[in-house]
């Protein structure tokens, strides 16, 4: 009877850690469905790079996202970026610039603009990329939240780690902290203005502050979501040069 | 300065025709250049006694006497119900010098795309077929003119056109495509791009979750096979390679007819192999440090370089009238062995940037080349800056140096600084 009296309670704690997983990966999806829609879509976003509160520069971009792994971002300018495209698929991303002619691979932390990298604008959703699991409650801001630990289901994720608060209320987004490989806070992010698109309500505002640089913020805002979608071929680096 | 009038207008009929019946998409802008100074050096083993009549040591060209060259870039894409795809992109240039103007057009690409399904489309007319992973230079890039790979990948975007060819590819999902190209010889398309033999190049590309990998087949006069890869490791670091083969190539040696006078001569030999290692850095604050190591099969070997030294060695006292000749010979050599970062084998290139890649309105970028066999290479720094969202402006300073006896030390110029001025709509 003895070896019953440490299995009982290592089961009940095995399910518990069982059901908690369970449920912070079903708290992710409908967090993520605030970010776009399911299935394949195309959204049109600003990113917007602030120095003190002082516009510093902003870019145009059109984002095709082709299931959770592969997306394209079409710069549509201003300036010397119109014409740049940039494929992220799982992991990799490439760049294609009209003047190279060839796709250059870049690394998941090149940042695109300020403080927003690669994937804050090509991914709209955490599920595909991390395994979340529920740390606790929280009140973030004077709403209560889900506080989310989600780690990266592959090396060379755009973020290692990312503390996740979600609205116990209605499941949306409120604050991301965003850590790198070392462990080390990258950045801060807030999740505002809802908005009905496409049918539903879409959070378009992420403003994303920098955890050492004071006073340096972006804003990456969607301004636009359609159903518009291109061919899975499509999402391969070597038909970038012809994204229209 | 008629045919640029031409041209224009058929630009202009063309764009208000395809508007009635296609979606097109048109863009233009223009840049202008000038080299602001570069300092020659006079005396050099291969120009002794300045017998080429070079610059003048130790003061710069100014601005009055260089070049203006002022580039009209053209980009016009026409699309027709997701079927035709139709690609424009032509760059005319005018030079100053001595107040004349000389205006050239170049159509860089002009070709149509025709889609049959999603998975398959054709590329039919002239085209710019690009193939690497390396910054500075692409041993894979079997279809580029040995007289533009000299400048190095920046330069040479520049100036490169296209080929006139058919192309097919094939999408296998989004991971695998197979391409096959034939470009037929042209008699004369204009300076860069006569192809005395047909090309035809074959590609198999794969994406993998964290790698890529191309192999490259590539049959003309001669065959050339290569691959290229790009992998991630972490969050911050790339790691690319490139190795090409190629069934021969040619050396050119200065060799002594009779007793005294120096002739060139082509040396051919078999299989001389071509490749980059290179890996790039980035930090937290988004800069990116680049490392390349290239390695030239195509180069001198150490007996042949030392060789080829003491014949220059020999030229040095212009006493003696036959070495006029065979110096002539060793700078013929010089320039038909494609010149510096492809004379010798073994190269090392740096270069780090502090930019956004996409937007940001100072960008400075510090890069280097360095001979392993011989102290010697180049250092430049190009600070660029955006001074509103269509005017950019940019500077490049570059000074070349080496140890006696390295070929940095046979380059004629010591330092080039060109500034330009770009508007884009």
């Amino acid at each position: 009877m003895k070896p019953m009296k440490y299995f009982v309670p290592l089961l009940i704690i095995l399910i518990c850690n069982f059901l908690s997983a369970e449920d912070g990966a079903s708290i992710l999806k409908k967090a993520d469905q605030y970010r776009g829609t399911e299935g394949s879509f195309a959204m049109e976003s600003t990113v917007t790079a602030y120095k003190d509160d002082v516009e510093e520069s902003s870019l145009d971009l059109k984002i095709y996202v082709g299931d959770k792994k592969n997306s394209i971002v079409k710069f549509l300018g201003p300036g010397k970026s119109k014409g740049q495209v940039m494929l992220m698929s799982g992991n990799n991303v490439w760049i294609y610039f009209k003047k190279t002619k060839n796709p250059l691979r870049l690394t998941p932390q090149q940042r695109l603009l300020g403080e927003a990298s690669n994937g804050d604008v090509a991914r709209t959703n955490y599920t595909g990329d991390y395994d979340a699991e529920l740390a606790g409650t929280v009140e973030v801001d004077g709403t209560s939240c889900y506080h989310l630990n989600l780690t990266a289901k592959e090396k060379g994720t755009t973020y290692q780690r990312i503390d996740y608060f979600v609205s116990k209320a209605d499941s949306r987004p409120v604050k991301a902290l965003f850590y790198a490989q070392s462990g080390k806070l990258l950045k801060e992010g807030r999740f505002s203005h809802p908005k009905k698109m496409g049918g539903k309500t879409i959070l378009t505002r992420l403003t994303l502050v920098d955890a050492i640089k004071k006073g340096e913020t972006t804003v990456i805002e969607t301004t636009a979501l359609s159903g518009e979608t291109l061919p899975s071929q499509y999402f391969n680096k070597n038909y970038l040069e012809r994204i229209k | 300065m008629q045919r640029a009038v031409k041209v224009y207008l058929m630009f202009a009929v063309l764009l208000i025709c395809s508007q009635q019946l296609f979606a097109v998409e048109y863009e233009v802008g223009f840049s202008a250049k000038e080299k602001l100074a570069k300092e020659i050096k006079k005396e050099s083993v291969l120009n002794p006694d300045n017998l080429l009549g070079l610059g003048y040591p130790l003061c710069c060209e100014t601005a009055l006497h260089g070049d203006v060259e002022i580039y009209v870039n053209n980009h016009l894409t026409v699309n027709g119900s997701d079927s035709v795809f139709f690609t424009y992109e032509n760059n005319e240039d005018g030079a100053e010098e001595k107040h004349e103007y000389e205006v050239e057009n170049r159509v860089k690409e002009l070709y149509s795309t025709l889609y049959a399904g999603d998975a398959l489309l054709v590329d039919i007319g002239r085209k710019i077929e690009k193939n690497g992973v390396s910054y500075y230079t692409n041993p894979t890039d079997f279809l580029i003119d040995d007289e533009i790979a000299i400048l190095g990948n920046d330069e040479a975007d520049e100036k490169r056109e296209g080929d006139l060819m058919a192309r097919g590819e094939l999408l296998v999902g989004s991971s695998f495509s197979f391409s096959l190209l034939y470009a037929p010889p042209t008699e004369y398309v204009s300076e860069l791009s006569t192809r005395s033999e047909g090309i035809t190049q074959g590609a198999v590309s794969w994406q993998g979750e964290s790698m890529d990998l191309n192999l490259i087949f590539h049959y003309s006069d001669m065959w050339c096979t290569g691959t290229n890869y790009s992998a991630n490791i972490g969050d911050s670091i790339e790691v690319h390679a490139e190795i090409a083969l190629l069934q021969k190539s040619c050396r050119t040696m200065p060799e002594l007819l009779g007793d005294e006078y120096y002739t060139l001569e082509e040396e051919e030999y078999a299989h001389p192999m071509e490749a980059v290692l290179g890996s790039v850095y980035t930090f937290q604050d988004g800069s990116a440090f680049h490392c390349e190591y290239y390695y030239n099969g195509r180069g001198f070997s150490r007996d042949q370089w030392e060789s080829y030294n003491d014949i220059i060695d020999e030229a040095g006292d212009l006493v003696l009238p036959q070495n006029y000749q065979t110096i002539a010979a060793a700078n013929g050599a010089f320039a038909q062995n494609r010149g510096f970062t492809f004379l010798r084998q073994h190269y090392f290139f740096l270069r780090y940037s502090k930019t956004f890649l996409a937007d940001e309105k100072l960008e400075i970028a510090v890069m280097g080349m360095t001979g392993l066999e011989e102290l010697g290479g180049f250092a430049g720094i190009s600070p660029s800056y955006e001074i509103n969202d269509h005017l950019l402006t940019n500077i490049d300073v570059t000074m070349f140096g080496g140890e006696e006896g390295s070929e940095f030390d046979l380059f004629y110029q010591r330092a080039v600084v060109s500034g330009c001025v770009e508007y884009v709509f």
